[in-house]
């Protein structure tokens, strides 16, 4: 499956879901600075890793999926929720590369500079984020083919033994 | 000019000092564990838009599963580590950053647990997304304490 950029989305999204995510990321960013002030950098460095984004955004992907149907007549609560659900899957999978962005800062920040440690850093959260996308999709892919085709081939040994039994009643 | 207006422990007015180890404090109040308001102001904006600028990202992406990635983008980590960096020091960041690592652990197990609940279609998102913050706090506490506690 390839990624593709749809606009339609942003068309869509209203100007208090933009400040909404503005005042959610600002208020954990703050956070997590007053919480490794108070308790030290080890405690406050976990809150690098809090999910910020997520639900606001799984509740915002959940309203418009579930408009989309419901502007069609039909019920879109169970859809809504799906469509949360495999957004918050992707963002297990990108947990991968928020561990390595993790991991680069931890082990070149002392000897490099910070932006060219934060710029490393962010290539390998990207390429680790795709790649585990990528593999995942070709691995679920390759197993439902899997499947299917051994699913088709017991119907197809199968069919000429139920046909010969309706032949004997 | 430092610390003109004090309201308790937080402070309105921040002055550069530099520091020993070639890092430069922000607020000379800093040091003594105080709080200064244009720290905290200067994280909301920067953080704000680091966070806004990946939701962008994510919705305009497609299939949703692959948008679901800037999800778990490292927005705060992009906002903070810099900053820190330039009053703490890089050691002092470097540790944040080694903590971050037990808390994408916990972020992927809540991601996870999130997404299977969603899944299934019972529970509606918000509920959802924000009563398994918990399992968030369990998990990167439990790992930080296994990790890093007992040293």
């Amino acid at each position: 499956m390839k990624f593709k950029i749809d606009t339609s989305e942003i068309a869509e999204s209203k100007l208090y879901e933009y400040v909404l995510r503005f005042v959610f990321g600002g208020t954990v960013t703050a956070m997590t600075g007053l919480i490794a002030k108070r308790y030290g950098p080890e405690i406050g460095g976990l809150f690098l890793a809090f999910p910020a984004i997520l639900p606001a955004t799984a509740t915002l992907i959940e309203k418009h999926e579930k408009e989309k149907k419901e502007r069609s007549g039909k019920n879109g609560t169970a859809r809504g929720r799906k469509a949360a659900g495999v957004d918050a899957a992707g963002a297990a999978m990108g947990c991968a590369g928020l561990a390595v962005f993790a991991l680069i800062v931890w082990q070149i920040l002392p000897n490099s500079s910070s932006g060219f440690t934060l710029v490393t850093a962010t290539v390998a959260w990207l390429i680790v984020a795709v790649s585990v996308w990528l593999i995942r999709e070709k691995l679920w892919r390759g197993l439902a083919r899997r499947f299917r085709s051994s699913h088709h081939r017991r119907r197809a040994l199968r069919r000429p033994v139920s046909s010969i039994h309706r032949r004997i009643k | 000019m430092n610390a003109r207006l004090k309201t308790g422990g937080i402070h309105f007015n921040c002055v550069a000092q530099p520091t020993g180890d070639g890092a430069v404090a922000g607020c000379v109040l800093a040091a003594r564990g105080q709080v200064c308001v244009k720290d905290i102001v200067f994280r909301v904006i920067v953080g704000g838009l680091v966070v806004s600028a990946f939701s962008l990202l994510g919705a305009l992406l497609k299939p949703k599963s692959f948008a679901g990635l800037f999800g778990a983008a490292p927005s705060i980590a992009l906002a903070t580590i810099a900053l820190t960096a330039m009053k703490e020091g890089k050691e002092y960041a470097s540790l944040e950053a080694r903590s971050m690592i037990l808390g994408s652990f916990a972020f992927c197990v809540y991601a996870y647990v999130v997404s299977r609940l969603l899944i299934r279609g019972r529970f509606p998102a918000l509920p959802t997304t924000a009563f398994a913050i918990a399992i968030w706090f369990i998990c990167a506490f439990g790992l930080w304490y296994v990790v890093l506690g007992r040293a």
